[in-house]
Formats: C-alpha cells, sequence, structure tokens
C-alpha cells in the first residue's frame, strides 16, 4: 500500500480529487480512497503544560533556537465513498474537539491500496 | 389526615441516582454518602437511558471510557447522559464530582472545560476550600466563607473557560468552592465548583463522598452536600 506521504492537493495540484474536490466518486471507483485527517490544537491562549514540558526537555538535547512547542493530536479517518463535510465538521467540533478549549482543522487525501 | 413531619421535610425519601461508567472509580462511596445522608441511593447504569424516576443524580469520579480522547468526552455520549441532559434541562438536580464535573462540561450542562493540571502532576491530596455560593440544591447546608477540608485527586483538573464566562460566573455569584491554601492544578480564580444558573447543577474536582466519616477521610465537610440534597423538598 503506497500512502502519499502529504497533502496531495500539494504534491498533485492537478489531480482530478483537486481539481473536483466533491467528486470523490472517481477516486473510489479507481484505486483510491479518501482518508479524512483532523488536527486538533489548544486555543493559543489556553496553557499547554504538555508543551512547555517538550520544550523544557530540549535543551537536554543539546537543541537551541525553539521559542514554543504546543501538543496536539491528529485523527485519520478512512471514509467510504465521498465524505459528508458537513458530518465531519460535526464530528470535528463538537466531538474530536472541545470548543471551549480547541481548534481544529480538516484536510483529506487520498490513500492508493 | 397527616400532619406535615415537624422537620419540614417531605414524608418521601428523595432517590438520588449514581451513574456507573465503565471506569468510574467512586460510584460506591457516592452511593453510601447519599445512604448516609438520609437518601435512599438508586444504581444507574451507563447503558441504561431510563433514569429510575430519580430526584437527583450524581456523576461520580473516575475515568470513565479511559478518559480517551478527552476526561468525559465520551460518556457524555452514553445512553444515560443523552437522558440526563434532557431531564436536567427540565431541572432535574444533578452533583458532577471530579470526572462528573468534566462530563458536565463536555455536555454543556456547565460552562467552561478541565484541562491537564498545570504542574502536569496528578495531585492527590487532603485539599482546603473556601465555600462560595450557598443557593444551590447541593450547598444549602454549608456557611458561606466558611472552609472545609475535601479530597482532591485528579489529573485534569485546571478549570478554563473565556474571561467573559468567568466574569459572569462571578457577577451572578456561581462559584460553589475555591481552592484556598494553595491551589492544586492551576484553575483559573482558584476554581473547585461552578454551578448552573439555577444552582440545580452542581459540578466540583474535589471529593465530597470521601470526606463523609472521620474512619476513612480527613473530616466529614462533604457529607453537607449530600445531606444539602436530602433537606430539598421532593415532589411526594
Amino acid at each position: 500500500m503506497t500512502v502519499l506521504p502529504a497533502c496531495y492537493c500539494l504534491l498533485l495540484p492537478k489531480h482530478p480529487a483537486v481539481t473536483h474536490p466533491m467528486r470523490i466518486p472517481l477516486l473510489s471507483a479507481g484505486e483510491a480512497r479518501v482518508r479524512v485527517v483532523v488536527e486538533v490544537m489548544l486555543k493559543p491562549e489556553i496553557l499547554d503544560p504538555q508543551g512547555g514540558a517538550v520544550l523544557s526537555a530540549l535543551p537536554r538535547l543539546g537543541v537551541s533556537g525553539v521559542r514554543s512547542v504546543r501538543q496536539g493530536k491528529r485523527f485519520e479517518l478512512d471514509v467510504d465513498g465521498e465524505p459528508d463535510m458537513e458530518q465531519i465538521h460535526q464530528i470535528a467540533h463538537g466531538f474530536l474537539s472541545n470548543p471551549v478549549i480547541e481548534d481544529y482543522t480538516v484536510h483529506l487525501r487520498a490513500e492508493y491500496p | 389526615m397527616a400532619s406535615p413531619p415537624a422537620h419540614g421535610y417531605s414524608e418521601r425519601l428523595p432517590r438520588i441516582g449514581v451513574v456507573t461508567f465503565p471506569g468510574s472509580l467512586d460510584d460506591r462511596d457516592a452511593l453510601r454518602a447519599v445512604q448516609l445522608a438520609g437518601a435512599e441511593a438508586v444504581p444507574l447504569w451507563h447503558a441504561d437511558s431510563d433514569l429510575g424516576r430519580v430526584d437527583a443524580v450524581v456523576l461520580p469520579g473516575g475515568f470513565s471510557y479511559g478518559d480517551y480522547l478527552r476526561a468525559g468526552a465520551i460518556a457524555r455520549f452514553s445512553p444515560v447522559i443523552a437522558a440526563l441532559v434532557d431531564a436536567a434541562r427540565d431541572g432535574l438536580p444533578v452533583l458532577g464530582i471530579c470526572n462528573g464535573f468534566q462530563v458536565l462540561c463536555e455536555a454543556g450542562l456547565l460552562p467552561g472545560a478541565l484541562t491537564r493540571n498545570a504542574g502536569l502532576r496528578f495531585v492527590c491530596r487532603d485539599q482546603l476550600l473556601r465555600v462560595g455560593t450557598t443557593g444551590t440544591y447541593w450547598t444549602r447546608e454549608y456557611a458561606r466563607g466558611s472552609h472545609v477540608l475535601i479530597p482532591v485527586k485528579h489529573g485534569d483538573g485546571r478549570y478554563v473557560a473565556d474571561p467573559a464566562t468567568i466574569s459572569q460566573l462571578e457577577a451572578e455569584d456561581r462559584i460553589v468552592m475555591r481552592y484556598a491554601g494553595g491551589n492544586p492544578n492551576g484553575s483559573l480564580a482558584d476554581i473547585a465548583g461552578v454551578c448552573s444558573a439555577d444552582g440545580r447543577i452542581v459540578g466540583l474536582m474535589p471529593h465530597p463522598e470521601h470526606a463523609v466519616e472521620t474512619l476513612t477521610g480527613p473530616s466529614e465537610d462533604g457529607l453537607a452536600m449530600f445531606v444539602s440534597a436530602v433537606s430539598t423538598p421532593v415532589a411526594a
């Protein structure tokens, strides 16, 4: 199985799934499936003691010059057929993230079996 | 026709439910505290959407569903919480302790959220608290401004909310308890517990159910929280 190493909208800007992003059946009829990636980060104003602990460990690794570290979560959802983006945002907003303290981003990428 | 009881309470014992989730730890202690306070303790199960005609519900401490995703985030979608949210919006009193407080915030029944302790350590100690509002279903037996000693034990207890929400809670007198003698987790404004606008829903990180007998707890200061619920008249 080959998984594209990054968001395919950057690597394959002319891929049909990018030029017609909602026409996912084109992909599932071929050889690719869609992976929905949701990334969740604490809002900038919320203290992130875990990121702070990582930051304070860096000098012990001999690393300098890193000003800030924030730790977040990444979810990968493999979807059959065309993803229902409204539903994806519903999941991301009300379940995968807590809107009181967290922001999220959604992006799609193709996965070739 | 019987005259009303001398103490002014209803003749029927209040029925107080305690929910057990997979990963709950303190459900037994909460059931026992409810009994010691003089109420009928009713065990409730996370997979049931039947609240068993209870007069109030306690969501106990623990690690429901392993705290996966976020503390309380998965419990919030359990059948019992779906039923509870509807009932609470219709006025059913709810007390959320520790993980129960996290569930109430996740469910949107209380404002704010509980995040990782500022010091990153799980804190387990007997904690001095200062009582705030006593105008709630669960705190009317306390004296405002008094100090109580009740254990805390949590890793995700740092209460946060946006500044407007904190101001609103202060202005509406909805802070139920504050940490005294040292803030164990970095909570904003030393907040240990808050309540809903009508005072029927209370959430707090400390564990009143662990302070109901001196044999096992540092004080009996937690008992008043359950007695408060018992001293509230119930529909016969």
